[in-house]
């Protein structure tokens, strides 16, 4: 199955973002730290502990439950 | 003594612009958070000294953390500041939010745009004359770990008047 949320990308996966769910402080958290919806990002590390995306050249880790809330697809 | 508050995002160099300015010898690292507590310093200039405020890194000035408390509480306690805003010149578009709120309050501000080397490396151009006009404050490039460009800040310390977001705005709309 497609992967839907952010945690579900295996490293190395290519992703689009397409829609940031929570709150406007959450939202506005991410988008300060350079994320957004359209962005593409590249998975560095998802298995275990916190998610590591690398997105417009520069690394951002996610808590788990953050990046739960992140609704991506798959591919550039 | 005239004030200076130097604030911007986590981990663009502020500490190492700090130590600087003032010669002196904050502990510097390549993590975000490193300075979580404020530290000051003095600078002669040329006619007057300045007392310099190395603030914590700060996304926005709304605070998230404590940290971030520091350093908004930083900025309301020193009214009368000026504030060198350092932004990350790689990732410029991150920094100019906090820049344009500090502008927002009404405190004058110069801004540094630090890791200017890095940013060409990454063969990002970045037009500084037009960056200027429509901020219409001092805007320089600076590479804090050489010294590149910090003659023109402390010259620009004395040009730096706060300004009004609106006509910002409206000079951005121009733009689109």
């Amino acid at each position: 199955m497609n992967p839907k949320f952010l945690y579900e990308l295996q490293p190395g996966d290519w992703a689009r973002i397409i829609k940031i769910e929570g709150g406007w402080g959450f939202r506005q958290r991410l988008y300060l730290r350079g994320l957004k919806e359209g962005d593409v990002i590249r998975m560095i590390s998802s298995m275990q502990g916190p998610v590591v995306i690398e997105v417009n050249r520069s690394i951002i880790a996610l808590g788990r439950g953050m990046a739960r809330k992140i609704r991506i697809i798959k591919g550039r | 003594m005239k004030k200076i508050l130097l604030m911007g995002n986590p981990n663009v160099g502020k500490s190492v612009f700090f130590n600087r300015l003032t010669g002196a010898n904050v502990i510097e690292s390549n993590y975000p958070g490193t300075t979580v507590d404020y530290t000051k310093g003095y600078m002669k200039g040329n006619s007057e000294d300045f007392e310099i405020i190395d603030v914590p890194g700060t996304f926005s000035l709304e605070p998230k953390d404590k940290a971030e408390e520091v350093a908004v509480k930083m900025l309301e306690e020193k009214k009368d500041a000026l504030v060198i805003c350092v932004i990350d010149a790689s990732k410029i578009e991150r920094g100019l939010y906090l820049a344009l709120e500090i502008i927002e309050r009404g405190y004058p501000v110069v801004l540094a745009l630090n890791m200017w080397d890095v940013a060409e490396d990454k063969n990002i151009q970045i037009d500084i004359e037009k960056l200027k006009s429509i901020l219409n404050i001092p805007v320089v490039p600076t590479i804090a770990i050489s010294g590149k460009g910090f003659k023109e800040v402390v010259l620009s310390i004395k040009k730096a008047a706060s300004v009004g977001v609106k006509e910002i705005m409206e000079k951005v709309g121009e733009i689109k």
